[in-house]
């Protein structure tokens, strides 16, 4: 349909009488969007989820489609069909806005509710009950999250996803929407400004001339006419040799990226490794650089959430020792390196440079900003103001294009070696890899580990009792942890926290790659649980590591002390 | 008890600072309200409907502090040193609400310490606040002069006119404190004036049937587990209510390792709504059902045996936790809740 961000805002869950939420947690992850929902559903909404795990949504639900892990496309496909079939479908919006409906509808004919009912394990009244209430809303508001994307089929999930929303209209107008949950603060502001491999800022293509030769004005120098690489990528082409250096601003692939034993072989093979940070992080001991990074009260500059607002970040208090902002760091590489064109005063003026450059912020200013109390983007000379609803008379290409996308199960599966599906989650007491929520005492003692969350039927059959210390291995890595028993997972499914660096889930994941964004599958890979003696303690991946259990990694530095 | 008569807040705000830190409601960028310094020849307005976001309880009872250090042989207690200080325009709630904490940190030194230092200046509310029901607790819209230190009254007037104050002397400090200050003596008749405004301020309530209704229920135990269970869905353990609310006192401590052999016990505010507040070291946690931490969070503030105790409610009505809660269950919507459950 468009660009990666939402199409509606935050404020249109107050306005949908019908609520999706689909492959994401809003309550553990985006606490605030899902107090809206919360409130939204006081008010009278209908409240739909889809999700393997029985999330705090889905026990206020309406409707709670509990699917396996990765067949999300199946599902979609039956609902789409199901719609089509009962002529719920939007045919005006369909006529007027949309090309290749015939197609999609030709295709999820294979898909009729008996045979989904088979593959995702919802039972078909439930497909029936959520088709018809989606279609037949007013104004549906679809969020969805990192259930939907962290798969191999992660783009197919999208584009089944926006076949359903398009069938039915649900775009456009305020209320209705397809909403991704960014995973970040800023990761919205940071794909806008182009850390995409394929972008430049303002998602325009390096591919063309007109787009190169504006930037080549405005910074001076040539600028890259291919598609960089993923992050995944790096770490392959570093393996081979053929990546050699480096740069990380506040991230910790160690913990956060999958299969971590390959991403610290891939690091620690890199001439140069340079972490930017504010604290010691698993990535951080590995560099042969850390520098040292201010936070977010001690700079200035801008944040972009989920719902497109641009919104001032003001600095509170002056960075301790040397930390300074990212773009004091690049402006003072940049002049060691004698390279022109970074020479800005403020933050302000790399704003106001941002502007000049991105067409969908081109109307912005710190002023304006202050003002509006943020701005969302695209803020043109048409929508000075920005815009809350995108797409209300037309799409990017002009007309939607509905996609015909085929279900394929995830790239590894359960089988008699490793029987559980294992997914990754999120707590809300910790933040990414928990390097700066773990560090308050309180929120360390709610979730001070890594669990393994059960269902206790499983467990009954594994002779397991609630906090039994258990190994957990997949054919990537192996890790011990406490297992908990709770009815938000289905038997045959287990799910870990991806806070924790001495529990780290990512031992585990497999980096098997969705082929058009290189979006790992972070959400689904298959293990084995191994009871442990039931008095022995289960022992954190540092200690695990020095036993070679798994692939030696040495140690570099100093020895691992928790703060 | 004297009372005088003062034409502007600002001078009296002026003349505290020649002795004392003084601290006033100030709003921030954003609009939000919290504590503030005031220097002295600060000009600035008093705003009298600005009432901080964060209930003033942070500055006796620390958010975290160290209450000991050990090396080894010697326990050493870490108290806090208070420099003379005033809280200008405290609200009838926020004051009710340190009352409380006075009684139940009474044998707290890191408390007292602090507090002992400080004058509280309270101000008759005019009318109720956003959230508000202190009428309905006992606790407001004016001051009690038990629990303050100088009370402001304003005097009658007409809309937003410039009118003068009366001042009270609630306390022999809060009279030592204006010695000097040159004011005129209040004619008789305030008493009548200020019994009719309370009056006025209290007709500006809206109805409190869910609140007296949700007490009767809750000290009835007329509400089931399973509601409790309900509500509890919406409860993310964020302890926003608690860390906002203006009585809620409980704390967890921990060991800091310091230097070699040294350690600093910390404590740091706590929630009885986190799962791991009653959880023991085996495992075992009576409370592990989030709806039974929901329960017994209200039951608390809404209490007749609490009551019995404390000589009062532990809600004092200021409706912090209405505006902060994520999750619908702040204390008007679950007393709504309760009344229907």
């Amino acid at each position: 349909m468009g660009s990666g961000a939402m199409t509606n805002s935050i404020v249109d869950i107050s306005k949908a009488d019908v609520i999706v939420i689909f492959g994401c947690d809003p309550t553990e992850s985006h606490s605030i969007i899902g107090s809206e929902i919360m409130k939204a559903k006081e008010k009278g909404a209908l409240l739909l989820v889809v999700d393997p795990r029985r999330t705090r949504l889905a026990k206020m639900a309406d409707v709670h489609l509990q699917l396996r892990v990765g067949t999300n496309i199946a599902l979609l496909n039956g609902l789409v069909n199901t719609i089509f079939e009962n002529g719920w479908e939007n045919k005006k919006f369909l006529e007027e806005r949309c090309e290749h409906a015939d197609r999609v509808r030709k295709h999820v004919k294979d898909y009729p509710l008996d045979k989904v009912a088979d593959i995702t394990g919802v039972p078909m009244d439930q497909l029936k009950q959520f088709a018809r209430i989606y279609s037949k809303a007013r104004a549906a508001f679809l969020a969805y999250g990192m259930g939907v994307t962290q798969f191999v089929s992660g783009t197919n999930n999208v584009l089944a996803l926006s076949n359903l929303v398009l069938s039915c209209g649900h775009v456009g107008r305020p209320g209705t929407g397809m909403n991704p949950l960014r995973g970040q603060n800023n990761v919205q502001g940071a794909c806008d400004m182009g850390c995409l491999p394929g972008d430049l800022p303002g998602y325009q293509s390096p591919n063309d001339p007109n787009v190169r030769a504006k930037f080549e004005r405005a910074w001076g120098t040539p600028v890259a006419d291919q598609p960089g690489i993923t992050s995944m990528n790096m770490n392959e082409l570093a393996l081979e040799g053929k990546f050699n250096a480096l740069m990380i601003f506040g991230e910790d692939p160690v913990v956060t990226d999958p299969d971590q034993n390959r991403v610290a072989r891939a690091l620690r093979s890199m001439d140069c490794l340079v972490v930017v940070e504010m604290v010691m992080t698993e990535t951080a001991k590995l560099a042969d650089v850390i520098l040292p990074a201010a936070s977010f009260a001690e700079k200035g500059g801008t944040f972009t959430n989920c719902e497109r607002r641009v919104q001032r970040v003001n600095q509170a208090v002056n960075p301790p020792g040397e930390c300074m902002g990212e773009w004091q760091m690049l402006q003072a590489l940049a002049k060691r390196f004698g390279t022109p064109g970074f020479d800005w005063e403020t933050h302000e003026d790399v704003f106001n440079e941002i502007t000049e450059v991105t067409p969908n912020y081109s109307q912005m200013s710190y002023q304006r900003l202050d003002e509006a109390n943020g701005l969302q983007w695209p803020c043109t000379s048409h929508h000075p103001d920005g815009n809350s609803v995108l797409h209300k008379r037309s799409f990017p290409l002009g007309k939607a294009r509905l996609m015909p996308v085929h279900y394929l199960p995830p790239e590894e599966n359960p089988d008699d070696d490793y029987p559980f599906y294992l997914t990754t989650i999120r707590l809300h007491f910790h933040y990414g890899c928990g390097s700066m929520t773990r560090k308050s005492p309180i929120l360390e003692r709610e979730s001070p580990e890594g669990l393994l969350f059960m269902n206790p039927r499983d467990g009954a059959n594994q002779g397991l009792f609630n906090f039994a210390p258990v190994g957990v291995r997949s054919r990537r890595g192996y890790l011990e942890t406490r297992v908990q028993f709770t009815d938000q997972v289905p038997p045959g499914l287990v799910s870990l926290p991806y806070h924790f660096s001495d529990t780290p889930s990512n031992q585990l994941t497999n980096d098997a790659q969705d082929p058009t964004t290189g979006m790992p599958e972070l959400k689904a890979c298959a293990v084995r649980v191994e009871p442990l003696a039931r008095d022995m303690r289960p022992r954190p991946i540092q200690i695990l590591r020095n036993e070679n259990y798994e692939p030696a990694v040495e140690e570099a530095g100093a020895d691992y002390v928790r703060i | 008890m004297y009372v005088y008569e003062l034409e502007r807040l600002e001078h009296l705000r002026n003349w505290l600072t020649l002795k004392n830190e003084v601290l006033r409601p100030i709003a921030d960028e954003s609009g939000n309200g919290h504590w503030g310094v005031v220097k002295h020849g600060d000009v600035v307005p008093f705003d009298m409907d600005l009432r901080p976001d964060m209930s003033p309880k942070g500055l006796f009872f620390a958010e975290r502090e160290t209450v000991m250090k050990f090396d080894g042989t010697l326990f050493r207690e870490t108290l806090p040193e208070q420099k003379p200080q005033v809280l200008f325009g405290l609200k009838a709630c926020d004051l009710t609400a340190i009352a409380y904490q006075d009684n139940h940190f009474k044998d707290d030194p890191y408390y007292q310490a602090r507090r002992k230092n400080t004058l509280l200046i309270g101000i008759d509310c005019q009318e109720a606040c956003e959230n508000g029901f202190c009428a309905s607790v006992d606790a407001g819209p004016h001051v009690d002069t038990d629990i303050a230190d100088l009370v402001v009254t304003p005097m009658p007037h007409m809309a937003d006119d410039e009118h003068g104050w009366w001042v009270i002397c609630a306390s022999p400090e809060g009279q030592a404190a204006i010695a000097g200050l040159g004011l005129a003596p209040a004619d008789p008749g305030w008493e009548n004036w200020r019994d009719m405004a309370r009056r006025h301020a209290e007709a500006t309530f809206p109805k409190d049937t869910h609140i007296i209704n949700g007490i009767q229920r809750i000290n009835g135990r007329a509400v089931p587990d399973e509601a409790w269970e309900r509500f509890a869905h919406q409860c993310i353990s964020c302890s926003g209510c608690s860390m906002m609310c203006p009585t809620c006192s409980c704390y967890a401590t921990r060991d800091v390792p310091e230097a070699e052999g040294v350690i600093a016990r910390e404590r740091i505010w706590d929630s009885c709504l986190m799962v791991g507040f009653q959880k023991e070291a085996s495992g075992a946690n009576p409370a592990a059902e989030a709806g039974k931490r929901v329960y017994r969070y209200w039951y608390h503030k809404f209490s007749d045996d609490v009551a019995a105790r404390a000589g009062r409610y532990m809600c004092v009505g200021c409706g912090r936790c209405e505006a902060t809660c994520p999750g619908m269950i702040g204390v008007h919507s679950i007393m709504e809740k309760i009344a229907n459950a």
